[in-house]
């Protein structure tokens, strides 16, 4: 008994301890993000006492408790999720671009000026439906040419929500900052185990900032034998070991190739949100730009085409006149912008499409009438009522290869990538609640089970205590009865 | 399978946020009348009521130009009516000349006086407006359609406005008939026929044949004047059949478009109903589960 008694029981008292802290600091992590549930291990002293009797319990580590593939796979699916309601978000604020189906939306604008050229085309000569046209055609230029500064801006603000890398807060920088965590976490921890020591609160503080990480590049990790962990994104190491590479931007907006490339100059691949926003501010955006345009080109182009064939009220010819026309010829309706006298299509016309200057400051000037030839009496230089060629304008509201046609395919494209987004975005989220679920079964803290653990603890602990009492009292009366 | 806290209490605020979701877009529905609002609500009908409402604007267009159309022809009309009266006026007056027994060169000059009143009439008629525009006078942006000499200022295009789909811009309906159409061309025109009897009459002694001749080429003016009227009866007809298509099609247009976009209140209302029961029952789940531990009990 003596001595061997008391230290069985103090170290069932150091056990107890233990697990009570051990309780108590899961209790206090309760909801902290990367925090893996920690518990006691425990053995039975191995050395044997005399007659056989054990030498009390030892404490042989406090573990954190943690699955390698649930690990992995939540981290893909924080990934996948940073990605897909990124773009969801993107998606969402596009479409308030186009208001549509509405009365404000560029669809009913186009209405409006076929249905004012139609009423123009029964009174050719009134200058109250003349300057109707032309204000629904400055109408449609506003509306194009906001809707490109629009997305335009919306592209602005993605690039500077990723920001250039260094320390200008955007989530690159914040990627960076992550980066260097994990590396110094990854120094610490090799060191620390190396050591001996536990690195339980640094694995932890690691797994967040990986969490993090992963839902802004979407990344895969990997860990050495000697802990530390491994950073890939799209397969270019960003981590290994205590090295971080700094990620910065490459490219523009404006050409296209904005890209994210690491310090050694290798570009990543991201995945994430940082990826979804130069998807989009590399390719979603500018096809917007690109099919918007194409509503533009199709407008100008078959307007003015019309408009070059024709005659206006006044007997002014479309276009130059062989023999020596010496009075106005008409100027375009639509141009490329507010300096410009004639439209050439390109990608990005519908940015500053304007209606011609000429045009807007006389709005008669518009060829409602055919060009003379066999099946009219119209003479060049003489006023006429015929609005033939204005009916022939108002009737691009039904041309397949028109404006209307061609607005109404971009607006079926945009609702079905938005509402795709929407819905990957949706599973993405339930795949990453049920990975990080499974993961949170193994390593997250359930409160009854720590105060069951408390409970035994305690009551372990009394019970030890009581040994030592027992033996205290012993030791007691033996003293008294020497 | 173990749940630790922080996932009961994650998911709890990620169903309640999904049941506000649906919440919030079945009440922006109710509140709009709307169920499509954003092109991602349902790409195929968003630009399907895309297509309908521009189908829908062009069918209005048309209604409005056939609209345009019946007002024109039916001046015209009127005009026409006007103008064979007038015409059978002239022409009772000149078979009363024709009858020369009774007649002598003071009476001749009363006739001719009435025939001079008739002519200035036709005239008054031949220049009728609408909307400023004269209604005879062609695609001619010519402020009269006759001048006072009874020459034609117009030109031979009859004006036409759009009523319906077609090759070109459409299926065009006249909206008048040129002049000449209705009075006659150059010397066979009306206003020369009445011109000629009446410096006859005014001689004081018209010859019978003269006379005859003109009775002659007033008929033909007449029979003229008759065919327009019957040119502008039947385009009227053709313009009043077109803007019942053109109603009829709206309407279909109209109701298809409404029955992809409006909201069935009776549904909506429904499914709000039901999810607000969800969500409240999800509440007071939280409510239960959140506070429920093992300390509680001890």
């Amino acid at each position: 008994m003596t001595d061997l008694g008391l230290s069985i029981a103090a170290s069932g008292l150091a056990a107890d301890t233990a697990e009570l802290d051990t309780a108590s600091n899961n209790l206090s992590n309760i909801n902290t993000p990367g925090y893996a549930r920690e518990v006691v291990n425990l053995a039975p002293e191995s050395a044997a006492g005399p007659l056989g009797v054990g030498r009390g319990v030892s404490i042989t580590s406090v573990s954190a408790l943690s699955d390698a593939v649930y690990e992995s796979v939540n981290v893909s699916a924080q990934g996948v999720q940073g990605a897909a309601s990124q773009t969801n978000e993107i998606m969402t604020s596009i479409q308030t671009v186009f208001p549509e189906p509405s009365s404000d939306g560029l669809a009913s604008q186009l209405s409006t000026f076929w249905s004012d050229l139609s009423s123009l085309a029964a009174n050719p000569g009134q200058a109250g439906a003349q300057q109707t046209v032309a204000a629904a055609a400055q109408n449609l230029t506003d509306t194009l040419n906001s809707s490109m500064a629009q997305l335009s801006q919306l592209s602005a603000t993605l690039q500077s929500g990723v920001g250039t890398g260094a320390a200008d807060g955007g989530t690159l920088a914040q990627a960076n900052e992550l980066l260097r965590q994990i590396a110094g976490l990854n120094q610490g921890i090799v060191a620390g185990d190396a050591g001996g020591q536990n690195v339980n609160s640094l694995t932890d503080e690691r797994r967040a900032d990986v969490d993090q990480l992963a839902g802004l590049l979407g990344i895969t990790t990997s860990t050495a034998a000697d802990g530390a962990l491994s950073v890939l994104s799209g397969g270019v190491q960003l981590v290994s070991g205590d090295v971080a590479q700094t990620l910065s931007t490459t490219g523009s907006a404006a050409t296209g190739n904005l890209a994210v490339t690491t310090s050694t100059g290798i570009t990543l691949q991201p995945g994430g949100a940082i990826g979804a926003s130069l998807t989009a501010i590399n390719t979603a955006i500018p096809a917007y730009q690109t099919q918007l345009s194409d509503v533009a080109n199709a407008l100008a182009e078959s307007v003015n085409t019309l408009q070059a064939g024709g005659m206006d009220a006044n007997g002014d010819p479309g276009s130059a006149v062989a023999g020596g026309w010496t009075g106005t010829v008409l100027p375009n309706i639509f141009v490329d912008d507010g300096s410009s006298s004639t439209y050439t299509a390109s990608g990005t016309s519908a940015a500053s499409i304007a209606v011609s200057p000429a045009y807007a400051q006389d709005p008669s000037l518009i060829a409602t009438a055919a060009a003379p030839g066999p099946g009219n009496s119209n003479v060049i230089g003489t006023a006429t009522n015929d609005g033939t060629n204005a009916q022939l304008m108002a009737a691009l509201a039904g041309s397949i290869t028109g404006p209307d046609a061609t607005y109404q395919a971009l607006i079926g494209t945009l609702g079905t990538e938005a509402s795709s987004a929407s819905s990957t975005a949706t599973s993405a989220s339930n795949l990453a609640t049920t990975a990080s679920n499974n993961l949170a079964s193994v390593s997250g803290v359930n409160e009854n089970e720590e105060e069951v653990d408390i409970l035994t603890a305690q009551n372990a602990f009394q019970a030890a205590s009581q040994a030592i009492n027992a033996m205290n009292q012993s030791f007691q009366s033996l003293l008294q009865a020497v | 399978m173990r749940v630790a806290d922080l996932t009961l209490s994650q998911s709890i605020s990620a169903q309640l946020d999904q049941q506000e979701q649906s919440i919030a877009t079945l009440e922006t529905q109710i509140s709009s009348g709307k169920a499509l609002n954003q092109p991602s609500d349902n790409p195929s009908a968003v630009t399907q009521v895309l297509q309908l409402s521009s189908q829908a604007s062009q069918l209005t267009s048309w209604q409005a130009n056939a609209q345009t159309a019946s007002s024109w022809l039916g001046m015209g009309n009127n005009a026409l009516n006007t103008v064979l009266d007038q015409m059978q006026s002239a022409r009772t007056l000149l078979l009363q000349a024709l009858n020369q027994g009774t007649q002598n060169a003071t009476t001749y000059e009363a006739i001719a006086q009435q025939l001079q009143g008739i002519n200035a009439d036709l005239l008054t008629t031949a220049n009728t407006q609408y909307e400023g525009r004269p209604v005879f006078a062609g695609t001619s942006a010519s402020a009269q359609a006759y001048d006072s000499s009874g020459n034609y200022l117009g030109n031979s295009d009859a004006p036409t406005v759009i009523v319906g789909p077609g090759p070109g811009a459409g299926q065009a309906a006249d909206l008048s008939v040129p002049g000449p159409q209705v009075f006659g061309s150059g010397s066979a025109s009306v206003f020369t026929t009445l011109s000629t009897v009446i410096s006859q009459l005014s001689s004081g002694s018209p010859t019978a044949a003269g006379l005859n001749s003109a009775l002659s080429a007033l008929d033909a003016n007449i029979s003229t004047a008759e065919q327009a009227s019957a040119v502008l009866g039947n385009a009227s007809d053709s313009v009043t059949s077109a803007s019942a298509a053109l109603t009829n099609q709206l309407t279909s247009v109209q109701n298809s478009q409404s029955s992809l976009e409006d909201v069935n209140v009776a549904t909506v209302t429904t499914q709000l109903d039901s999810e607000m029961t969800n969500y409240q029952a999800a509440m007071w789940a939280a409510s239960q589960a959140i506070p429920e531990t093992l300390v509680k009990f001890l």
